[in-house]
């Protein structure tokens, strides 16, 4: 969808009331989005830190982010994102005297952000180099690299025999699907051959499945054994399809590498239970912060309802793991959509599920929650069918979230190693996202210039090395994306000057 | 010998440039940024180092909850070199929990360390 040309005031409203709202809940101390922020706001509103040093904290904190991160991401990916719009948000809402500015502040963010970003796609979209439609380059090496995380995680915490062992079984896996696909398929084809003997039809040599349903269809129109069959084949033939997918592919391995990091990480703790003690001081710490998260649930459940209505919408995403893959969602349209969006929940719902003992930890230590929660509510907007039910159960989700939050604390007690994992799939994940994007960035470059492709690339090379001889000044996260979008803007100045 | 608990990300590249600077005078110890949090609380370590994309966020986000604001402190931020004199000036104020971004790791942590033994005599 492109959402910057046709803005609609639906579109309009839901983003601004988002910021509002995610303002006004940072200013309270309900919520905020960044992590570094949430431990140190019980500082501020249990009287030991002023609101002028808390801001300043949040600023140095986020800035580096919302310049490299979020801006680069937002235009890669042709969407809002969470480190854009809530981490100024977050500090509007800290640096604002009274609730109604920290609103106001925040619903101004929104109106920027929205419209500064359709700005600088238009402006993009006058270049003579095409700068915009390269980007989608930065998918492809992302969706690989997703199959890696957990088996990168298993490395980092169980050593390399059990990589390896996890690395060929998925291996095999891999290589198995398009064999269990092959079997539907095979089993389509014969029900197509049934019908056509009854219809008495014989298909032209290069005849390809669609080809072959319509003329059979044609042919037997009022067999109905005939037309039982075909919807047999077509059923039978998009299973087969969606199982050796490459979506389906990515999925099911990655699933398949969380399985086997969560057994290992589970098998660890049980084999050492004597030795894991359960702290009682903390469990009253935990008791107290929790009754203050409760009191916030209706804004929370606000929030948690606008932020499943924008992803519905496509006008945000809600990591770096989603972005690259949505983005080619909502330029696809049909079975490859939908295919793309469940990719993207998938990925999402495995970040969500590493991000967990983070976040549930500092919200159950602090009594502050994260504005997007455990994140889940962002798979639950890409599932969800229209904006009106990704709302309902966006809100609900949320209040579930908060009530769950003791027991996750509870759970993470007993399994120490599960906190662990997801310390490391968050370490791979950050690897493989990094380079993945750096990968991708080279692509883009060679389909900006397809006659240049020495040139476009130099030019990509140089600016990422400059970033890491500079000191990394661009987070290695986002400098792919950023040294991509310069080179563009550079081709561009370069076919101004007749230079190419 | 300083007892060295590491959480949150890239562990691995905390602990070897620990290893590296500090040698035989640390020992450290690679756990999850909640439990390392509690040993140092408990006594059972000295100091915390955590990274963290921001280098004040996941890195300490869990120290400062159980240790206190007071006993944190982020030494490099992203897109900022880490600073030895900053950071030897936090050391002797008697921080005991640092963050740092995960790209200024093999900068920062030779830095802590190395204040850390001189704050000790080793």
């Amino acid at each position: 969808m492109d959402i910057f040309q046709n803005l609609s005031f639906f579109e309009i409203a839901v983003v601004v009331l988002l910021t509002a709202l995610t303002g006004l809940a940072a200013h309270l101390g309900k919520a905020v989005f960044h992590d570094g922020i949430r431990p140190i706001l019980p500082e501020f509103l249990e009287g030991r830190m002023k609101r002028t040093e808390l801001a300043s904290i949040s600023f140095g904190l986020s800035i580096g982010f919302i310049v490299s991160v979020g801006i680069s991401f937002a235009v890669s990916f042709k969407m809002l994102n969470p480190w854009l719009l809530f981490l100024p948000t977050d500090i509007l809402g800290v640096m604002a005297a009274s609730w109604w500015m920290a609103a106001g502040l925040g619903a101004v963010w929104g109106v920027v952000a929205l419209f500064g970003l359709t700005g600088v796609q238009t402006a993009f979209s006058l270049l003579p180099i095409d700068l915009l439609g390269s980007l989608g380059e930065l998918s492809t090496p992302v969706l690989v690299a997703f199959t890696a995380f957990p088996i990168i995680a298993i490395l980092y915490q169980f050593g390399w025999v059990r990589a390896l062992f996890s690395g060929l079984a998925a291996l095999v896996v891999r290589q198995l699907l398009p064999i269990v696909g092959g079997v539907w398929t095979d089993k389509a084809n014969a029900n197509l051959k049934e019908a056509s003997e009854i219809a008495g039809v014989t298909f032209p040599d290069k005849a390809d499945f669609a080809g072959k349903v319509k003329a059979l269809k044609d042919a037997a129109e009022s067999n109905p054994h005939v037309q039982d069959l075909i919807s047999q084949a077509t059923n039978n033939f998009s299973l087969g399809s969606t199982i050796s997918g490459f979506t389906m592919q990515i999925a099911v391995l990655m699933l398949m590498g969380m399985i086997l990091l969560i057994t290992f990480a589970v098998m660890k703790d049980v084999k050492n239970k004597a030795e894991i003690t359960i702290d009682t001081d903390e469990e009253n710490i935990f008791e107290a912060r929790t009754k203050r998260i409760y009191k916030g649930l209706p804004i929370l459940a606000a929030i948690g309802a606008l932020l499943a209505i924008a992803t519905n919408l496509g006008l945000m995403n809600g990591s770096e793991v989603d972005g690259p893959i949505l983005q080619q969602a909502w330029a696809a349209s049909g079975a490859e959509r939908s295919n793309l969006l469940h990719s993207a929940a998938i990925a999402d719902i495995i970040r969500g599920i590493s991000f967990i003992p983070l976040i549930a930890t500092t919200a159950l230590a602090t009594g502050v929650y994260g504005v997007v929660g455990l994140t889940f509510v962002f798979p639950i907007g890409l599932l969800l069918p229209n904006p009106i039910l990704a709302g309902i159960v966006g809100a609900l989700w949320v209040c579930l979230e908060v009530i769950a939050l003791r027991g996750i604390g509870r759970f993470l007690q007993r399994f120490p190693s599960l906190r662990e994992a997801s310390d490391n799939i968050r370490s791979s994940m950050n690897s493989m996202i990094e380079l993945a994007l750096f990968i991708g960035g080279a692509f883009a470059a060679m389909k900006m210039a397809p006659d240049a492709v020495g040139l476009s690339l130099t030019v990509y090379i140089l600016l990422y090395a400059a970033n890491e001889g500079l000191g990394r000044p661009v987070m290695k996260l986002a400098a792919g994306p950023v040294a991509i979008i310069l080179t563009g803007i550079i081709l561009n100045l370069l076919y101004f000057l007749h230079l190419i | 010998m300083l007892r060295i608990v590491v959480g949150g990300l890239k562990k691995d590249v905390i602990e070897r440039s620990a290893k590296a600077v500090g040698g035989e005078n640390v020992q450290v110890t690679v756990t999850s940024d909640f439990d390392a949090a509690k040993k140092v609380k408990a006594g059972d370590a000295d100091y915390y180092l955590g990274a963290c994309n921001s280098g004040g966020g996941a890195a300490l986000s869990v120290a400062i909850g159980i240790l206190g604001y007071g006993k944190c402190s982020t030494v490099a931020k992203n897109g900022k070199k880490p600073n030895q004199q900053e950071i030897e000036k936090l050391v002797q104020d008697g921080k005991i929990a640092f963050g740092m971004a995960v790209e200024s790791i093999e900068e920062a942590v030779p830095v802590i360390v190395n204040s850390l033994l001189k704050k000790h005599n080793l």
